[in-house]
């Protein structure tokens, strides 16, 4: 494979040069946050009340944590570190649980974005050359603006075609070659429902590649995507707290997304007591902008879990690698003293053929222990007719999760259709344990 | 002899709604057992149009699948299921699952889930003994 780099010194520096210029940053974006009257008291609080105050990365943990509440509680006057008359747009969150969130951006915060989107899809192996399709929302939605300004400063040809109109998207893909869209995952797939019945074929099309945003979406939903469309899909993260997408982003070997560490300082802490995990653990994701003027946030918490993916890639960057999102801590569920997350449980069923999507995780007390019960429904086309071959199945389920994280659950077998179908992830736990768990 | 084979949850009226969709679809149910476990089970019928059930059924939403059996026919009298069994066993041929039937001229229809079914055919066949057909 032949690395591209948008911006090869940044990309490969040494280590040692890269958490030079992080500390030089988190000086800078602390001395910003002391601006605001929100983060000098916080710090105040904490004893600081200069950058200079840290003399090395890690005295980071002497940095208070940012709770999203707390941005909420701002709205909409929010943090602005820059003069009202610097800022030239503004973000909020979509506020679908509540009061929304705001990020300001000043015209460099607006470039560097861009800058942090163009080196995520050269990564990626897009180039100049390629003509990109934007097909998700523009607007307040960071992912439409986000990717479109991105690139456009990588110099792709962009087609901002926002979200919707399967046939004018398709004849637009085939009548200017798009190599390259930018949609949710359930709109690429609608669409290829759409290509199929259209006037159009796939090999007529010159599409190559994918980036997904929006919505969360499974490994075999990438495989899916992949296999259907025969292009390559990449995995990306971010939030609309730290600007939207281009935080971290699967180079072309696709192991890891590469998490852009001279603007981003990546911490993974326990969410319990916020102390650090072991590098190559799980724990919550918790960011410092590096390079943001008009809303610097510092020990941001995501509420994401992951972990950092300890090595180097074989592309040489040295920013390290996020594995994907295993789980929400809002999600995190107490077993007997073990953190689960159903996400973990998700990822054991989806790879046993014999069983469906759908699934059920219930918790009841049994004296002072939780009983776990975790019920799927068979799958019709891989059914035998044998009773030998359900209880198989049954002990492999118990037998992965044990495995994996280390819960002994009991397993119900149930019939196609039978669980109620999950609306989010609320419906897929039903916890019977009452509050005093 | 094709016998299909449905996963139920054990629960009320799950036999019912598989007998009210086959005899909609008036499709003769000639015999049917149950193996339960306590929290699920199979509902396993000899039918009539076997192919065209299991796609019914299955469009309705029901795991099954067509399991091939062994059915005999037997002389409907004392001492004949001892005599088949006997035979079975004999040649060291296990008996998963079984279940029966009575049909008209004192006959009955032994019918069992084996391993190797086409080897167990030729020893009953030689043996004597008539397949049923159904
Ligand atoms: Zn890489």
């Amino acid at each position: 494979m032949k690395n591209r780099y948008f911006q090869k010194e940044i990309e490969t520096e040494s280590r040692e040069k890269l958490e030079e210029n992080q500390l030089k940053d988190l000086q800078n974006t602390i001395d910003r946050a002391l601006t605001t009257g929100f983060y000098r008291k916080k710090l105040n609080d904490a004893g600081i009340t200069s950058g200079k105050d840290l003399k090395k990365l890690s005295d980071i943990s002497g940095v208070p944590i940012t709770q999203k509440d707390e941005l909420r509680s701002l709205y909409p006057e929010g943090l602005k570190a820059v003069a009202p008359e610097e800022i030239i747009r503004l973000h909020t969150s979509s506020g679908t649980t509540g009061i929304p969130t705001v990020i300001y951006h000043n015209r460099n915060d607006i470039q560097s974005w861009a800058e942090l989107m163009a080196r995520s899809m050269v990564a990626a192996g897009a180039g100049p050359e390629d003509v990109f399709q934007n097909m998700t929302g523009y607007g307040l939605f960071t992912g439409g603006l986000g990717m479109h300004y991105g690139a456009e400063f990588l110099g792709m040809t962009v087609i901002p075609t926002g979200s919707g109109n399967s046939s004018r998207q398709l004849r637009l893909m085939n009548d200017f070659r798009t190599t390259i869209v930018h949609a949710t995952p359930s709109y690429l797939l609608h669409l290829y429902d759409q290509l199929e019945e259209s006037e159009y074929e796939l090999d007529d099309l010159a599409l190559k590649k994918a980036f997904l945003g929006a919505e969360p979406y499974s490994e075999s939903t990438r495989k899916k995507l992949e296999a259907l469309w025969g292009i390559d899909v990449y995995n990306s993260y971010g939030l609309s707290e730290m600007n939207g997408p281009g935080v971290s982003f699967e180079c072309e070997y696709k192991n890891g997304m590469h998490t852009w560490e001279d603007a981003f300082l990546l911490e993974t802490l326990d969410p319990e007591n916020h102390q650090p995990v072991p590098e190559g653990e799980s724990g919550e994701l918790v960011f410092t902008t590096l390079k943001r003027e008009a809303t610097p946030l510092l020990r941001y918490r995501t509420r994401d879990i992951s972990r950092i993916i300890p090595g180097v890639c074989e592309c040489g960057r040295v920013h390290r690698r996020i594995d994907r999102i295993s789980g929400r801590t809002d999600d995190m569920l107490i077993i007997n003293g073990v953190n689960v997350f159903p996400s973990q449980i998700e990822a054991v069923l989806m790879k046993i053929p014999e069983v469906g999507t759908n699934y059920q995780i219930h918790l009841a007390k049994d004296g002072a222990l939780d009983r776990i019960t975790v019920k799927v429904e068979i799958y019709s086309k891989l059914f035998t007719g044998d009773l030998g071959q359900l209880e198989e199945i049954r002990s492999r389920i118990r037998s992965r999760l044990h495995a994996s994280i280390i819960i002994h659950p009991r397993v119900e077998l149930h019939e196609p259709g039978s669980l109620p179908v999950a609306q989010g992830k609320a419906v897929r736990v039903v916890d019977e344990r009452g509050g005093d768990s | 002899m094709k016998q299909l084979h449905i996963f139920l949850e054990n629960k009320p009226g799950r036999i019912e709604r598989i007998t009210a969709i086959l005899a909609e679809a008036e499709i003769n149910i000639t015999a049917m057992t149950i193996q339960d476990t306590g929290e699920y089970g199979l509902f396993k019928v000899l039918l009539e149009r076997p192919n065209e059930a299991q796609t019914i059924l299955s469009e309705k939403g029901f795991a099954c699948a067509l399991k091939d059996v062994l059915a005999v026919r037997v002389a409907d009298r004392p001492g004949e299921l001892n005599r088949m069994v006997a035979l079975l066993n004999s040649k060291g041929i296990n008996i998963k699952d079984g279940h029966g039937f009575p049909r008209p001229n004192n006959e009955s229809v032994f019918c069992a889930e084996v391993d190797d079914l086409a080897a167990v055919e030729r020893v009953v066949s030689a043996a004597g003994y008539q397949l049923f057909e159904g």
